[in-house]
């Protein structure tokens, strides 16, 4: 039994429709599929990132995580 | 070499000292820069726009204010010149796109307030990537910029003039933007130290905006005390941008002098899974070899892979530049370049899911980086770009299908340190058998801005790579 290889996240027509409708304008068919193919790839890594998050995750843990791991401020070497 | 020449050879430190000890005057001074500039530009294209009278009347009121007993700062009479982004009251700011060749802001950056403020003069507009977009230095608008090194060589972006123009000693410092290595690339590239601080150090009223969550200013400069001195002016909490961080701010430029015995530099083999040419693996065993000189130790490491970092920063960059860009996106789409326009539009149609998701993965993804590099060692060393400057002919890509593999091929060392907001400097480390300057990136826990400096000014105490200097036709 073949398994059905899935659909790209996007494609030339989804990106054209999703400009067109979402944000109003046009662009040409060899600019949705230059969008599309570099979109593409980098969706494919996020999607994978983002199994790592958690249900409470959000962007504001970030700063705390700044806070928490500064370092010193260039106290000096031991000499 | 004439008296002119060795003015504008001068660090930016010595030139600040010289000046206010009376061994020459910041109109001697400024007059040198504005006669390199003018053989120069021609060759490098690193001026968007040269504002040299306004900077020669500065010039002569701080040798006035000093013949008359002022108080000086710390850059009094200091020539420098800044990428064409950082907003000044009544004086245009193209931010390197044909859309605001014509714009005149009607307030200033604080970054430009403070170096104002400690005494420096401005000699113009630096040329940059349009929209601060692009790591290579090419520009449709302004026409490209190059490496002082060597013409047909990319100065990299997307602060190429910063770079050119501070490696051709033309400018002292000057400031650039790094929002996925632009200060840092150039710095490499062109054979400066070049600081990205941590994410909110500097304030970024004021400066054209790429990316919110990412964008960081920064200067690049020719030695470690120079690039300490600038960063130490511009950093610190401003009222105007609440992102700014209320950290105290260190002594970075005391830090550059420093012991460093007994610190740690890491090293990951692997580099995050990316491997730089051999030329550039040579330069950091070289900088190791250095640094076990001094004492330092030295530390295996493995850090994460780069891959996904560098795809959660594309999001959130392309996400945040498209929101900024889109009213001109769909009524002036002909006034961008069809690379930068590529590189912008596509965060329209990246999902609001997939943007938060990329900023809410940021504490993950920084815990996991400071707990598998810093709880080994004070600092990791990481190539700055993967190789010495190609040319900018082989990097006219355009918006081509080759357009992602030149990026991750330019950034895919710098980028994902802009998603993990921390601190990195670049420190030049030598040179390419063809000549052209090679760097490495030093990279520090947040807010250990000083621990780099430290690191870097002990390594250029003990080496020349920094002394040496291009030569530009017509110009020495």
């Amino acid at each position: 039994m073949s398994q059905k290889k899935p659909e790209p996240a996007y494609d030339a027509a989804f990106i054209g429709t999703v400009i067109e409708r979402l944000h109003r304008y046009s662009v040409s068919d060899i600019d949705a599929r230059g969008l599309a193919g570099m979109l593409g790839s980098v969706d494919a890594l996020a999607e994978a990132a983002a199994k790592g998050l958690g249900f409470d995750d959000e962007p504001a843990d970030f700063l705390r995580v700044m806070q928490a791991e500064r370092g010193g401020g260039g106290q000096g070497g031991d000499s | 070499m004439s008296r002119e020449t060795r003015l504008t050879h001068l660090s930016l430190v010595e030139t600040a000292e010289g000046i206010a000890n009376g061994s020459f005057s910041s109109e001697e001074v400024t007059r040198a820069c504005l006669e390199r500039i003018e053989a120069a530009q021609r060759h490098l294209n690193c001026f968007i726009r040269l504002e040299g009278d306004e900077a020669l009347e500065v010039a002569k009121a701080a040798d006035r204010a000093r013949a008359g007993g002022m108080a000086l700062g710390p850059l009094h009479g200091v020539p420098l010149a800044h990428k064409d982004m950082f907003y000044q009251t009544g004086k245009p700011s193209t931010g390197g796109n044909a859309i605001q060749r014509n714009f005149v802001p009607s307030y200033t950056a604080t970054v430009m307030q403070r170096l104002s403020a400690a005494g420096a003069l401005n000699l113009g507009g630096l040329n940059m990537s349009e929209f601060a977009s692009g790591p290579v230095g090419q520009n449709l608008h302004f026409g490209d910029c190059r490496n002082p090194w060597n013409t047909a060589h990319a100065p990299g972006g997307s602060s190429s003039g910063s770079g050119s123009a501070v490696a051709g000693r033309l400018v002292h410092g000057a400031l650039g933007s790094d929002t996925g290595g632009s200060v840092r690339i150039p710095a490499a590239l062109c054979g400066l130290v070049g600081m990205k601080g941590t994410q909110g150090r500097v304030s970024r009223y004021g400066g054209m905006p790429l990316s919110f969550s990412l964008d960081c200013f920064g200067p690049l400069a020719r030695t470690a005390a120079d690039c300490a001195r600038l960063y130490q002016i511009i950093a610190g909490a401003d009222p105007m941008d609440p992102t700014a961080s209320q950290e105290p701010v260190d002594d970075y430029e005391a830090a550059t002098a420093k012991p460093v015995k007994g610190l740690r530099i890491g090293i990951d083999p692997r580099h995050g899974g990316i491997t730089p040419s051999a030329e550039v693996v040579d330069a950091i065993d070289a900088a190791m070899e250095t640094y076990d000189d001094l004492d330092v130790e030295i530390v295996e490491v493995s850090m994460p892979d780069q891959d996904e970092l560098n795809a959660l920063s594309n999001i959130i960059t392309r996400s945040e530049a498209a929101t900024l860009h889109k009213a001109w996106l769909r009524t002036r789409r002909d006034d961008y370049s069809p690379q930068v326009r590529r590189r912008i539009e596509i965060g329209l149609a990246v999902p609001a899911t997939r943007y938060i998701e990329a900023l809410s993965l940021r504490a993950h993804h920084l815990q996991r980086f400071v707990d598998a590099v810093f709880s080994h060692c004070d600092a990791l060393i990481l190539p700055s770009v993967g190789e010495a400057s190609p040319t900018l002919a082989e990097l006219d890509v355009g918006d081509s299908e080759t357009l992602p593999a030149m990026l991750m091929r330019m950034t895919g060392f710098t980028r994902p340190l802009n998603y993990y907001g921390v601190p990195a400097l670049t420190v030049p480390a030598g040179f390419s058998v063809s000549g052209l300057p090679l760097g490495f990136q030093l990279v520090g826990r947040p807010f250990d801005e000083a621990r780099l400096f430290q690191l870097a000014g002990a390594y250029q105490a003990v080496t020349d790579h920094h002394l040496k200097a291009p030569r530009i036709a017509g110009a020495e």
